[in-house]
């Protein structure tokens, strides 16, 4: 489906989905579902901008 | 030349009007978006939605007609941008702005969130003189003053008052004659009960009990925090 449409921004779709699954973790903390701790969400945020770095690098950029 | 703007002329038995060939099968060229639909400026459009929205709910929550929250406002607007921009992902046109605005959201949220920030109650200097608490009382400011004055509140068979601010001051008084079990704690700053002080970050102060013998009101329990600022309780 994704490759239907000719020139789909991968950049646009990989933030947009980054920003949904962010914005759940912080509306749940605000409303004392979940509790997020500097301790632990820094480096899970490390990790998936490093997964998403790699993730791109796998792709030669585009000219 | 001649045979691209030559036209091509309809089929026989297609409808009248109709003019070139039938679309091809499912294997031919993918399709493409409308122009107009690649064109639209999202980032304006969505950033200037939030503001006014933002605005208008600001504005609502400050005249009491809705009760708003920013700690539920500010990652429903950072969801929306993130499926406005799945969405325009398809137009194959960049998205900076958008990707700029979810990207201040995300760090002003993730800043709240390792502070134990609350963004709940308003903003401003607010100041509460309860007549009498049933039991238990909460109240909550996002960023500003908080004043609980209890000198002169009556309950019976103790109390428990929870408090929060986000970024601020929150100031508790209570009356000389009453025992208390408090626990007051702050992302970053400073926690004074009674005098006795704790300063730095992830405060988690505990004080129980004062040393006063309850009566007939019971004892009260105050459980407070702060994100940001100070907390000071005082007789």
């Amino acid at each position: 489906m994704m490759r239907r449409f000719a020139g789909y921004e991968r950049r646009a779709l990989i933030a947009g989905v980054f920003f949904i699954a962010m914005g759940v973790l912080f509306l749940l903390d605000q409303l004392d579902v979940i509790r997020l701790r500097a301790a632990y969400f820094i480096p899970i945020v490390l990790i998936v901008l490093g997964a998403a770095i790699l993730i791109g690098a796998r792709r030669p950029a585009r000219r | 030349m001649a045979e691209t703007s030559a036209p091509v002329p309809p089929p026989p038995g297609s409808p009248p009007g109709s003019s070139g060939p039938p679309p091809k099968s499912a294997s031919g060229p993918p399709p493409t978006r409308p122009r107009w639909i690649s064109r639209l400026p999202l980032g304006r459009i969505v950033l200037g939605g939030l503001l006014i929205l933002g605005g208008l709910l600001w504005l609502l929550d400050a005249v009491n007609v809705i009760n708003v929250s920013a700690g539920v406002v500010l990652p429903a607007a950072l969801i929306l941008v993130g499926l406005v921009l799945v969405a325009a992902s398809f137009t194959g046109r960049r998205h900076g702005l958008l990707i700029v605005v979810g990207i201040v959201l995300t760090i002003t949220l993730a800043f709240a969130s390792s502070f134990d920030i609350r963004l709940q109650g308003g903003v401003g200097q607010r100041v509460e003189r309860p007549n009498a608490i049933g039991g238990a009382a909460t109240y909550r400011l996002s960023v500003g003053q908080l004043t609980i004055d209890l000198r002169h509140t009556t309950w019976s068979g103790g109390a428990t008052v929870t408090a929060s601010v986000g970024i601020g001051q929150l100031v508790i008084q209570v009356p000389s004659d009453v025992a208390l079990v408090v626990r007051g704690r702050a992302g970053a700053g400073d926690v004074t009960v009674l005098g006795v002080n704790e300063s730095g970050l992830d405060v988690d102060q505990r004080i129980a009990p004062t040393g006063l013998v309850p009566n007939q009101r019971g004892t009260l329990s105050l459980d407070l925090s702060v994100g940001l600022g100070q907390i000071q309780v005082t007789r």
